[in-house]
């Protein structure tokens, strides 16, 4: 393998992975924004992203294969170019989750919010981070990162937990804001299903170092 | 791939060898499990197609190579002329090597060779031999109207197979491989990988290859050798896709070599 080519083709990936979580990130933070605000223009942005985020994925996509045809990686080149192609996999879903975000806020824009919200950006502001510290745990392997990812997930899971609760307990007290508290319980769904696919960046990244996916050898 | 049932039919045990004063093999401990293709790979000079003429005893034909340790091959210490006669040795242990060798005579003669060599005489069992190793070889169909034509009028491909043919006539039970398709276009190539493939069910193939492809492609273990060690020995798959040692990892990651 011409191991400077390789070296390029590598970091020109890597660079385009760090745009893409750049952008995935600046998604995540506007759908917060948007439900705080009550935007409606912004959840159309959000919305609008989609375009921009698949052209990120085939590009990235196409490179990762195209290196794979050309230089026949194998060890921890297969293991790196592989994780990249699951990692814009999960960077999409993200985006995807964070326009039902905006599909759901749209809903809500006209109205008097009843719950308080806070426990949506502070999942919103978690998430945000683990998507950044994510790709940067690949990018530079460091599998410090990559496990505080995966612990970070577990903060997400138990505020959506508490989130849950709460709902649950306006729906009781006050029906008449059930369909609030079943939006924002949603928007809170989306929010951890993004931590879910944040921490599956994460344990890609592990494979990319260890050769193990959550502790079992893939190949 | 179940090794359950599977037993070394080579094994390796502290193997030392020197060219006069230079070591070109270092310490070299492995089995060689049998009914399964082996791949040697490393930088040129590693000591891999050293070691893979150890297993016919070629190497006794280099002036001032010196062994030390011990090949079992069937139990039997290859080096040890009182329990082992060196020719039924390469009966046992065929070797095909780089660059096609038919002998300069017909198709049919070729693969009598061995046979007559080992005392075959009668027409019948000769013809029967013939066809079989072609067969065997895949190349029986593509030269069965043709057998008194010279064999080196066949084409590169075809000629190793020939070869390979020529081998299997003596019934061995390894089949040791030097670069068999390094002089091949793609094609025969695939065709040779794929004949490993179908060997394997009879015989234990030992093949010395640069293209790592190919490695992976056909072998069930490989062998990593730098400078006269053998650094790792692996399922390939393992191999090629988590190597423990650095070095490893280096070279068939193109890192050096």
């Amino acid at each position: 393998m011409l191991r400077n080519r390789f070296q390029k083709e590598l970091e020109t990936l890597n660079q385009e992975l760090i745009s893409m979580a750049a952008l995935i990130e600046k998604i995540i933070g506007d759908s917060t924004m948007a439900l705080t605000r009550q935007d409606k223009v912004l959840c159309e942005r959000v919305i609008s992203y989609k375009d921009e985020v698949n052209i990120f994925k085939a590009e990235i996509e196409s490179k990762a294969l195209k290196i794979i045809l050309m230089q026949q990686p194998v060890a921890s080149d297969l293991r790196k170019i592989s994780t990249a192609l699951k990692m814009i996999t999960d960077l999409e879903r993200i985006a995807g989750q964070a326009r039902d975000i905006c599909e759901i806020v749209i809903h809500l824009c006209d109205e008097d919010y009843q719950p308080t919200i806070e426990i949506l950006p502070q999942m919103s502001e978690l998430t945000r981070q683990m998507v950044y510290d994510c790709v940067n745990s690949f990018v530079k392997e460091d599998l410090e990162l990559a496990a505080k990812v995966i612990e970070t997930d577990d903060i997400i899971d138990s505020l959506f937990d508490k989130l849950k609760k709460k709902m649950i307990k306006l729906i009781k007290d006050k029906p008449s804001f059930a369909d609030q508290a079943i939006y924002f319980l949603m928007v809170g769904k989306h929010l951890e299903k993004i931590g879910d696919h944040a921490e599956n960046i994460a344990e890609w990244v592990k494979y990319s170092k260890s050769g193990k996916h959550k502790n079992i050898k893939i190949i | 791939m179940d090794n359950s049932e599977k037993k070394p039919i080579i094994q390796v045990k502290d193997v030392d060898l020197f060219y006069g004063d230079f070591q070109a093999l270092k310490k070299v401990n492995f089995d060689i499990q049998e009914k399964e293709i082996t791949a040697f790979i490393g930088p040129s000079g590693c000591g891999k197609t050293t070691l893979l003429k150890c297993f016919n005893r070629m190497i006794d034909l280099i002036e001032g190579c010196k062994v030390h340790g011990q090949i079992l091959i069937d139990d039997i210490d290859i080096f040890d002329t009182k329990k082992r006669n060196v020719n039924r040795l390469r009966k046992d242990v065929g070797m095909v090597f780089q660059k096609p060798n038919a002998f300069p005579m017909s198709i049919y003669d070729n693969i009598a060779f061995g046979p007559r060599t080992h005392g075959v005489r009668k027409k019948q069992h000769l013809d029967e031999i013939v066809k079989d190793s072609l067969v065997k070889a895949g190349l029986w169909d593509e030269v069965k109207d043709k057998l008194n034509k010279s064999g080196l009028n066949l084409s590169g491909g075809q000629q190793q197979r020939l070869c390979i043919a020529r081998a299997l006539a003596v019934e061995p039970k390894i089949i040791l491989m030097d670069e068999p398709t390094s002089a091949l276009d793609p094609i025969s190539t695939g065709i040779i990988e794929e004949l490993c493939e179908e060997l394997k069910q009879h015989y234990t193939i030992v093949i010395v290859t640069h293209n790592m492809q190919q490695a992976t492609r056909i072998s069930d273990k490989t062998a990593f050798f730098l400078l006269g060690e053998m650094l790792e020995f692996a399922p390939t798959e393992e191999l090629f896709s988590n190597p423990k040692n650095e070095k490893c990892e280096n070279y068939i990651t193109g890192r050096f070599g």
